[in-house]
């Protein structure tokens, strides 16, 4: 595997942190949800209390005399540390504060720092008792004055501590039997794309079958039919490019084959023969430049490569490349002339439609014969626009138009210098915009119309 | 004819240089673009050739260079690519005239021939075309030696026609010249003017590309 292997975060990991934040959130929110409920039975638990406090405070009042009374709150006392000695958290019990209304008498004994059950309000009040502010539930009697004092922060903190402590256990016990079950899962669904992947990489460089898997899946399906089209497009690459190698290095031949003679002849030879074979030589050097200068050409004009898009005024474009041609076309006497919109603004690859306007009025001039018409037109229309270019030479037979745009087709012109790529750098273009050429008999029944078809978008 | 010839290839350089004395141009010969940067500001070349891929620098950089620092010199920058992005860069940065890897020897001295030509002309306040003289620094006009009184806008259009040496001037870049700040003359005006320009200065002497644009011709056919 590559070293990156170790940096590149692995899916599994991600389901499994996004599966173990849910549950904890979850397991949060029950924490919230039961806190909640356990608070609001505080309310019912302060009631009680200060029921308790106003019980005691008459069963009291029916006591005939202080020792008695005394006696029953010491009794209640004990009860409290009874059961607070039963509390395994240890939490201090509530104090119960009981007094004389007089203030004579203080069960138990007042100590200093102690709250005072006489200067209480009756029912819920705070009061400071020994420093500490508790929770006071105040009942009055007819002698007696009965406050139970509570500290109520601590057993609400109390409540969620255990209500915490007992989620906490579920969870760990919970995440595991979730989580498992989930990895083994992850596993087993990631295991095609593992499969998918080991066969890609196992691949010879040159095989571009299409890729099988032995069980397909609906998930898997696009990636394995964009890498089969990926192949396929490949493959089409790879064969046209060997093919245009081929080609190429057959059509450079020649002219080697002449500029090595020639050289020989200049060798040798003296006079008139050796000036015929300089002028050969160059003959045979110009072609082979050509050759590769159109070549480059085609190699740009790459139609399996969507050109680039730029905005620009079309007609300009075109009024400056027949500007650039006008010197070629003087020199056959021909006559080139344009006919269009003044102005045409449109979304183009500039460098592709130059390409093939040069080509196509090159073609014309080239093989039109000395006086030719090339006559450009340019129409546009709401979805797409048009580039003719006709001229009145000798034309294409019909039976010729479809291969007219086959690399190295040269027709039976006699011209040396052709390489036979122009017509197929203009398919390439045109093709490379969306568009496409075709090859008509020219308007008055003679020469050539070529038409590019472009979109317009 | 002195030319300053800047390619780092041995074989194209010692070529060049060959096949250019055989055109009768004498020519100092540099691969680098340190040496280029020193040699070149010493104004005793008529013609610079340029090639974009130097060992230590891109050519168009040098060029870039020379033109802001006011070097005149005509220039052809010389290339393996014909990219039109990097023609149309050469052509903005300042170059006189493109050619592209491989020419012909006959191309670059006619090419040579045309930028010189078009140099020492253009450098002169007074253009002869044929029997056409036209003085930019007096905005004069003569045919024979005999003057033609022109309106500022037809002066114009010869001028930007002049200025073409002998190519076709697109109409849309007509219209441009004639308003280089402003909004361009629509065509129908640019139309008007050479009509104008061709009753007073000769109808065969400013030819149409019908569709494209106008050229000046030097003799009246």
């Amino acid at each position: 595997m590559s070293p990156v292997t170790g940096r590149v975060p692995r899916l599994q990991r991600r389901v499994l942190l996004t599966m173990v934040s849910v549950v904890v959130a979850l397991f949060m929110a029950i924490f919230a949800l039961i806190l909640w409920g356990a608070l609001k039975h505080e309310g019912e638990l302060d009631g009680s209390l200060l029921r308790s406090t106003q019980g005691l405070a008459r069963a009291l009042d029916r006591m005939p005399d202080d020792a008695g009374a005394t006696a029953g709150v010491s009794v209640f006392l004990h009860l409290i540390s009874e059961v607070a000695a039963r509390d395994p958290r240890g939490e201090p019990p509530p104090q119960l504060l009981v007094a004389r209304k007089d203030g004579a008498l203080r069960v138990p004994a007042a100590e200093p720092g102690d709250a005072d059950p006489l200067r209480l309000p009756e029912g819920f009040s705070d009061a400071v008792h020994r420093g500490q502010t508790l929770r006071a539930y105040t009942a009055h009697g007819q002698r007696w004055i009965v406050t139970l004092l509570d500290d109520n922060v601590r057993r609400t903190r109390w409540a969620a501590r255990d209500v915490a402590l007992e989620l906490l256990g579920y969870m760990a016990l919970a995440l595991p039997v979730l989580l498992v079950p989930v990895w083994l899962a992850l596993r087993a669904a990631l295991a095609p794309l593992q499969k998918l992947s080991d066969q890609v990489a196992a691949r010879a460089p040159g095989d571009m079958s299409p890729i099988t898997l032995p069980r397909g899946y609906r998930e898997l399906l696009p990636l394995q039919t964009a890498l089969n089209r990926l192949f396929e497009r490949v493959a089409a690459t790879f064969t046209r490019e060997k093919a245009f190698v081929h080609d190429a290095a057959h059509e450079l031949r020649t002219p080697l084959a002449v500029i090595s003679a020639q050289a020989h002849v200049l060798q040798i030879s003296d006079g008139p023969a050796r000036h015929e074979a300089a002028r050969r030589l160059q003959g045979a050097v110009a072609r082979a430049s050509h050759l590769a200068h159109q070549l480059l050409r085609l190699a740009q004009a790459d139609a399996t490569v969507l050109a680039p898009r730029q905005t620009i005024d079309v007609m300009n474009l075109v009024r400056d490349t027949l500007a650039g041609m006008a010197e070629l076309a003087a020199e056959h006497d021909a006559e080139l002339s344009l006919s269009g919109p003044d102005s045409a603004e449109l979304a183009t690859d500039p460098r592709a439609l130059r390409s093939m306007l040069c080509n196509l009025v090159d073609n014309a001039l080239r093989y039109g014969g000395r006086g030719v018409q090339v006559e450009v037109t340019v129409e546009f229309e709401a979805a797409a626009w048009r580039l003719h270019v006709d001229d009145n030479g000798p034309g294409i037979a019909e039976a010729q138009h479809a291969q007219a745009f086959e690399r190295f087709w040269r027709g039976k012109a006699e011209d040396e210098r052709g390489a036979g790529l122009g017509l197929a750098i203009v398919r390439e273009a045109a093709r490379s915009l969306g568009g496409d050429v075709s090859l008509q008999t020219g308007p008055q029944g003679r020469g050539c119309r070529f038409t590019v078809n472009l979109p317009r978008r | 004819m002195h030319l300053l010839l800047i390619e780092d290839d041995l074989d194209l350089g010692a070529s060049l240089q060959q096949a250019l004395r055989g055109a009768g141009f004498s020519s100092e010969w540099l691969r680098t673009a340190a040496d280029a940067r020193r040699f070149a500001a010493d104004g005793a070349h008529h013609c610079i050739l340029l090639d974009l891929g130097l060992p230590d620098g891109h050519g168009l950089d040098l060029l870039r260079e020379w033109r802001r620092d006011g070097l005149t010199v005509p220039l052809i920058v010389i290339t393996a690519s014909d990219a039109l992005d990097d023609r149309l860069a050469g052509l903005d940065e300042g170059a006189d005239d493109f050619i592209v890897k491989p020419f012909a020897v006959a191309e670059l001295v006619s090419r040579v021939r045309a930028v010189t030509r078009r140099a020492a002309q253009q450098a002169a306040s007074v253009w002869t075309i044929g029997a056409l003289a036209i003085d930019t620094a007096q905005r004069l006009c003569t045919v024979d030696g005999e003057a033609v009184a022109l309106s500022q806008r037809e002066f114009d259009v010869l001028a930007a026609l002049a200025r073409a040496g002998g190519s076709v001037v697109p109409k849309h870049r007509l219209a441009q010249a004639l308003a280089p700040l402003g909004e361009p003359l629509d065509f129908n005006a640019i139309e008007v003017h050479v009509h104008n320009l061709r009753r007073k200065v000769g109808a065969t002497r400013v030819k149409t590309v019908r569709g494209v644009g106008y050229l000046l011709v030097g003799e009246a056919a």
